[in-house]
């Protein structure tokens, strides 16, 4: 009896299984292989659609943000960022008709933002700028935290040359562009404080070196964010506990105005 | 040949495997689910305590995460693939607000394919082995070969046939592995959560990982998916079994071997990572679920095609072998 049950139903619902379990097989061959030719193609056609995009209308403005996400405002829930905050504090000050142009990418890299400004997209706007605010190098140290421990210092130490290489390059070329505009650069602040100390020393090393390169220039301020962050990150990390929040934007916006502009309130 | 394969079929089932690996399976599932429930529940007590007695606000962190995708997916300066990456997971998340579905709540389809996914490279196999480690050598121990091999039928019909009947059994123990996780962590979760959208879709482009091509399926084709690749590992396990078994005089040593080559495998990718080989060794290759999910390290030149290459090349040498040894064996028990 058992016996006489039993094979019909397996026979039958182990057949029915194996089909569906190729369909689904083949279905996730299909799914994880076949859109490599469909990448290749879009990939060619972004580069012709970024410049007119990215370029402003009239050619140029007198503020000009690159870099990562922090230059573009992420985490501000009023979406000022850095550069409208500065604005306003100019406008207190005096009135302005200054204009601003953001051309930051989020998750931008000191090599991305490199090749940008080498692929010469932003030539007009970085000629036609003033003030050239720079936020850049975030990323290139947040990627080692997926180092392990043994691999962490090299790793770093690769890094960190390879953003020296970029930011020398970087300044070098806005210079080309533009040899008179105000630079400034917002240094590191370290979001993960209580951690380990260990990488609140490499952030220290990397702002270092960030200001012998801004020091090398006669007109390029570096905006120390480390010392603001350290004893306030509750209040100024936006809930993503890595972006600023709309007073920690305030805050670097009002370092900035206070080292480049001369105030007398 | 039915009437062989449906005698080895009964053979598998009145050896009383499947109740063992029902047993196992319902004790670590139901270990595992009961786990998970209670470090989820502990993490939202610790939060609650930690901010403070007010609830735990998964709405507000989705809002701003939405708002923020937002606004990067209207910025013109970010190139468009992106983009159209983040709307995907705009996508996801408005369903999970829309639906009123905390993102974080363990549900029966997460937990069934992280089970898969976590199983597939040495609980599974193992399983596998239980099931098809003693198919030939129990024949040779307990001398029942010499019974089966003096009937009027080829030897390669009667390793054919238990073939056969490991492959229905292995398809079998696939399903009943799906459906013992889906229903066990039910109980514990009371979420079946199986049309909340998924992305899947990774692709690998010049050596890192594109989720450009992701594209957002609900739950439950997703685990099909999972499932089907778990079907495919457990097939090429169980060919190798067999060659194993047939190998060796006992079952014990069967299993061993397997283990041995599996837990082996794993040091091997882990310590010579670096070495070109490794990639070609079935063991490195059978995390098939990795692909769909997106989550490793792109190694140079392994994709989800390659390992399914190499892991057929194993499975179809083990039974070409196995058939030899077995038509040329003397036996003398």
């Amino acid at each position: 009896m058992f016996k006489k049950v039993v094979w019909p139903l397996v026979s039958a619902s182990a057949l029915i299984l194996a089909l569906v379990f190729v369909f689904g097989f083949v279905t996730s061959i299909i799914i994880s292989g076949g859109e490599a030719d469909v990448q290749t193609e879009t990939q060619t056609e972004s580069p012709e659609n970024i410049p007119e995009e990215v370029m402003p209308p009239d050619g140029a403005s007198d503020i000009l943000i690159l870099g990562d996400s922090i230059g573009f405002g992420v985490g501000d829930e009023e979406n000022l960022g850095i550069g409208e905050r500065y604005l306003d504090l100019l406008e207190e000050d005096s009135e302005t008709d200054t204009t601003i142009t953001n051309s930051s990418v989020p998750g931008f890299e000191s090599s991305q933002l490199a090749d940008l400004i080498e692929s010469g997209e932003n030539r007009t706007s970085i000629a036609g700028a003033e003030l050239i605010i720079l936020s850049i190098g975030g990323n290139d140290l947040n990627r080692l935290n997926l180092e392990d421990n043994v691999t962490l210092a090299p790793a770093f130490e690769e890094a960190l040359n390879i953003y020296k290489e970029d930011l020398t390059f970087i300044l070098s070329e806005i210079r080309s562009i533009n040899p008179d505009a105000q630079l400034a650069i917002i240094g590191l602040y370290n979001p993960y404080s209580e951690d380990d100390p260990q990488n609140a020393r490499f952030l220290l090393d990397w702002n270092h070196e960030t200001r012998l390169i801004v020091n090398s220039d006669a007109a390029f301020a570096y905006i120390p964010t480390y010392e603001l962050f350290t004893y306030h990150l509750d209040a100024y990390l936006s809930p993503d506990d890595f972006h600023p929040n709309g007073m920690g934007y305030q805050v670097i916006a009002e370092t900035l105005f206070r080292i480049l502009n001369y105030s007398t309130n | 040949m039915i009437a062989l394969v449906r005698n080895e079929v009964m053979k598998i089932l009145l050896k009383k495997k499947m109740p063992l690996i029902m047993i196992l399976l319902l004790i670590f599932v139901g270990l595992l689910s009961y786990g998970q429930n209670y470090a989820y529940e502990r993490n939202i007590d610790q939060f609650e305590a930690e901010s403070g007695e007010t609830a735990f606000d998964w709405q507000g962190l989705t809002t701003q995460r939405l708002d923020e995708l937002e606004e990067r997916s209207q910025n013109e300066a970010i190139p468009g693939e992106v983009r159209a990456s983040f709307d995907r997971e705009i996508e996801q998340l408005n369903y999970f607000i829309e639906n009123d579905i905390n993102p974080v709540t363990p549900t029966a389809a997460k937990f069934n394919v992280s089970f898969a996914e976590q199983g597939i490279t040495l609980f599974i196999p193992l399983l596998i082995a239980i099931l098809a480690a003693d198919l030939v050598s129990s024949e040779f121990s307990r001398k029942t070969i010499k019974i089966l091999l003096t009937r009027a039928v080829p030897r390669w019909k009667v390793l054919l046939s238990k073939y056969i009947a490991l492959l229905i059994m292995t398809t079998l123990l696939v399903f009943i592995i799906g459906i013992t996780t889906t229903l066990v962590s039910y109980l514990f979760f009371q979420e079946w959560g199986f049309s909340e959208p998924i992305v899947t879709g990774f692709t690998l482009f010049e050596g890192t990982l594109n989720s450009d091509s992701t594209i957002l399926i609900p739950r439950y084709q997703y685990t099909l998916l999972i499932y089907s690749l778990v079907w495919f590992v457990s097939i090429i396990v169980a060919s190798i079994t067999l060659l194993i078994s047939l190998i060796v005089d006992t079952s014990a040593s069967a299993i061993g071997i397997l283990m041995a080559a599996l837990i082996g495998g794993q040091f091997l990718q882990f310590f010579l990572s670096d070495w070109e080989l490794v990639k070609y060794f079935f063991v490195t290759n059978l995390d098939l679920t990795r692909y769909l999910t997106g989550s490793y390290q792109p190694v140079e030149g392994m994709s989800l095609n390659f390992s399914i290459l190499i892991l057929s090349v194993w499975a179809i040498g083990s039974i070409a072998i196995s058939f030899i040894v077995f038509n040329r064996r003397d036996v003398l028990v």
